[in-house]
């Protein structure tokens, strides 16, 4: 196992207000993280900091990524080296294809790794087998970004898009907000198989439903922009059962 | 802003002598077209020029330098001109150095001088002398242009080919295209209408359109972005029952640049849908007037003008939809949405509804912004780096326009147009 992220004593301003307050995380490869917490604990903070949203500063603390300080590396450059966000909200982008979206964004990463693009025809069969995986109609691919998709739809492209894009570490954003169940388990089935040996994950969610398909190594709650307890699948379940109060004002 | 330098007396006095002067022997009903359009043109031209049409533009400073272009006849051979074949199957039309000429056999219901300016080709200038027709681009187009060109179908004349009329590049001219279409009763065609890059140049395109019952028509207006040059298009539209036009305008901007559109729909279920994509960048201008009257019942609108200004670019929209008390059951839908890639560019926008009854469906909304933030941030999370981000956001804006041009090929001439454009 090597460690894939490490994130140390983290402090992140959003304009004037401080969101996260000492964070301290490391991640492995082969692990799959949750976390979770209430509304405005910082989980969401903690992702986009981490993808590099420009308008999240960090104040203190670093986030190593494998051997990058991720402060040093612009998003592109994040995500060529294998981080990858799945949006709460997926953008709508209409005019650019799905299709011609991911092919630019492989084939960028190839460029990145001074590869040359991947042939039509392998992108296509690539691209065929993981929609079908995800359960998403290929006429969907030659439209607009996410441009129509319902609530479920989006967020089961967020998957086929890491899933496409094969990244060292996901990072995803309440995935599960808004999806009923069977979407649910198609989008599990997308990050279950996207898990392996050299890979990690990071799940933030609000409830332990995703949690049930996707079984995590750690669970993490959340408040105040810092860690305050880790546990296991059974944390996720007291949380369920109890809400975050018993945690977050004892 | 406008430069309100103008010698006025100047000049009048130079038109005058320019139109006095004029060393071909020509018929009376040009000269009389043109002493006409003269009268006319003295006594509007000052006040028109303080008018909110003009109050954004260069046109002061285009008629300033109205006398210090090339008015003169030129040999123009087509070897000179580097094309681009992708619609060369289309039947072309080029215009240079003042006349229409082409390269292969014209059909009957295309026509153009051909230096022939006998009373029998007077009607292919369809000059008239009503008020609205009085304003500054038609009047100096009567006194200017030596050509026009007449494009007329026949009764049921479905024209399958497409049209294309090539504007050849100019250096240092002062030309008036004029273009003239007319669709007969249950009649249709496609028509494409192309400005290639000129320098140092004043063009001043009027184009006029009548479409009888049950007619359609494509038109399409490309300009290539015009090098230190003056340009005007104005076009004038009417509709009787039962039309459908669709109007497709990309403007890559010049010195200054400016549209004038008048659309009418005389006759009910005229139906008119007018789409401008116009993208100043440099320190061009590009200024854009529409005006619509509903004059009949069940007549529709749909206008949609999107703005991509860059560096010290400059746009304005102003459009007006205008559905009197008598008129019912009309639609009419008003869009300008701008991007502004630079801090330097600028946009103004007014769009307009003069609406004086209830039995109508109008809306209108213009924005104006930068690219979004978000979208950007979403495009680089998957590794697409800034440059081609900012072309994908910037091809979405254009997209919902772009991908209204019903023919693929077209479109795709659109496109690669753009693309080019934007990688110069």
């Amino acid at each position: 196992m090597t460690k894939i992220l490490s994130i140390k004593d983290l402090h992140v301003d959003v304009g004037n207000t401080s969101i996260v307050n000492g964070l301290n995380l490391d991640i492995s490869s082969g692990e799959t993280h949750a976390i979770m917490g209430p509304n405005g604990s910082g989980k969401s903070t903690l992702a986009k900091t981490i993808a590099g949203h420009p308008d999240y500063k960090i104040r203190s603390g670093t986030i190593m990524y494998r051997d990058h300080d991720l402060n040093d590396l612009s998003i592109e450059e994040r995500s060529n080296l294998g981080v990858f966000l799945g949006f709460q909200y997926p953008i709508e982008i209409p005019g650019l294809s799905n299709t011609a979206f991911l092919k630019a964004a492989i084939n960028a990463k190839r460029k990145y790794h001074n590869l040359g693009d991947l042939s039509a025809s392998d992108f296509l069969v690539d691209l065929k087998e993981k929609s079908r995986m995800m359960d998403i109609e290929q006429k969907f691919l030659s439209r607009g970004v996410n441009e129509g998709f319902s609530g479920g739809e989006k967020k089961r492209n967020e998957i086929l898009q890491m899933l496409m894009l094969e990244p060292v570490l996901s990072i995803l954003d309440e995935t599960d907000s808004g999806l009923d169940i069977d979407s649910m388990k198609v989008v599990a089935s997308g990050v279950n198989a996207f898990r392996n040996e050299n890979t990690a994950s990071l799940i933030i969610t609000h409830y332990e439903r995703l949690l049930n398909y996707i079984t995590p190594d750690y669970v993490h709650v959340f408040h105040n922009g810092a860690i305050i307890k880790t546990g296991d699948i059974q944390l996720a379940r007291d949380l369920e059962e109890k809400g975050y109060e018993w945690l977050t004002n004892p | 802003m406008a430069n309100q330098s103008l010698n006025q007396s100047d000049h009048m006095d130079k038109l005058q002598s320019f139109i006095e002067n004029d060393s071909r022997n020509l018929p009376d009903w040009v000269n009389q077209g043109r002493e006409s359009a003269f009268k006319n043109y003295k006594d509007i031209c000052n006040k028109q020029l303080k008018t909110a049409t003009w109050k954004n533009t260069k046109l002061n400073s285009m008629l300033d330098n109205f006398f210090e272009k090339e008015f003169t006849d030129q040999e123009t051979s087509l070897n000179q001109f580097e094309l681009d074949s992708t619609l060369e199957d289309s039947l072309r039309i080029f215009f240079h150095s003042g006349a229409f000429f082409t390269e292969e056999e014209m059909p009957s219901y295309i026509r153009f001088l051909k230096g022939n300016y006998s009373e029998e080709n007077q009607a292919i200038f369809r000059l008239e002398n009503s008020s609205e027709r009085q304003s500054i681009p038609y009047l100096l187009n009567n006194i200017i242009s030596r050509d026009a060109l007449l494009i007329e179908t026949a009764e049921n004349q479905h024209v399958e080919k497409l049209i294309h009329i090539v504007h050849l590049p100019h250096k240092n001219a002062n030309i008036a295209p004029r273009l003239n279409i007319v669709l007969a009763k249950n009649s249709s065609i496609k028509i494409i209408d192309e400005q290639l890059s000129s320098g140092d140049s004043i063009i001043n395109n009027y184009i006029d359109i009548k479409c009888e019952e049950h007619s359609s028509l494509d038109y399409y207006k490309v300009s290539h972005a015009q090098n230190d040059s003056h340009q005007i298009n104005s076009l004038n539209l009417d509709q009787e029952a039962n039309t459908n036009v669709n109007v497709f305008s990309l403007d890559l901007g010049a010195d200054s640049a400016s549209s004038l559109n008048h659309l009418k729909l005389n006759g009910e279920n005229s139906n008119v849908s007018c789409s401008t994509l116009f993208m100043p960048s440099i320190d061009r201008s590009s200024h854009h007037n529409i005006i619509i009257d509903h004059l009949s019942d069940k007549s529709s609108s749909s206008v949609n003008y999107r703005g991509i200004i860059n560096d010290h670019g400059v746009g304005s929209f102003f459009g007006k939809i205008k559905v009197t008390k008598e008129r019912r059951n009309t639609s009419a839908f008003m869009q300008n949405k701008n991007l502004l890639l630079s801090d330097d560019s600028k946009i103004s926008t007014i769009p307009i509804l003069e609406i004086y009854n209830d039995d109508t469906e109008c809306s209108h909304s213009a924005t104006s912004g930068s690219l979004d933030k978000e979208k950007l941030f979403y495009l680089k999370t998957r590794g697409i780096n800034e440059y081609d981000a900012k072309n994908f956001l910037i091809k979405s804006f254009m997209d919902e326009l772009v991908s209204q041009i019903k023919s693929r090929r077209l479109r795709e001439y659109v496109n690669g147009l753009i693309l080019g454009y934007r990688k110069d």
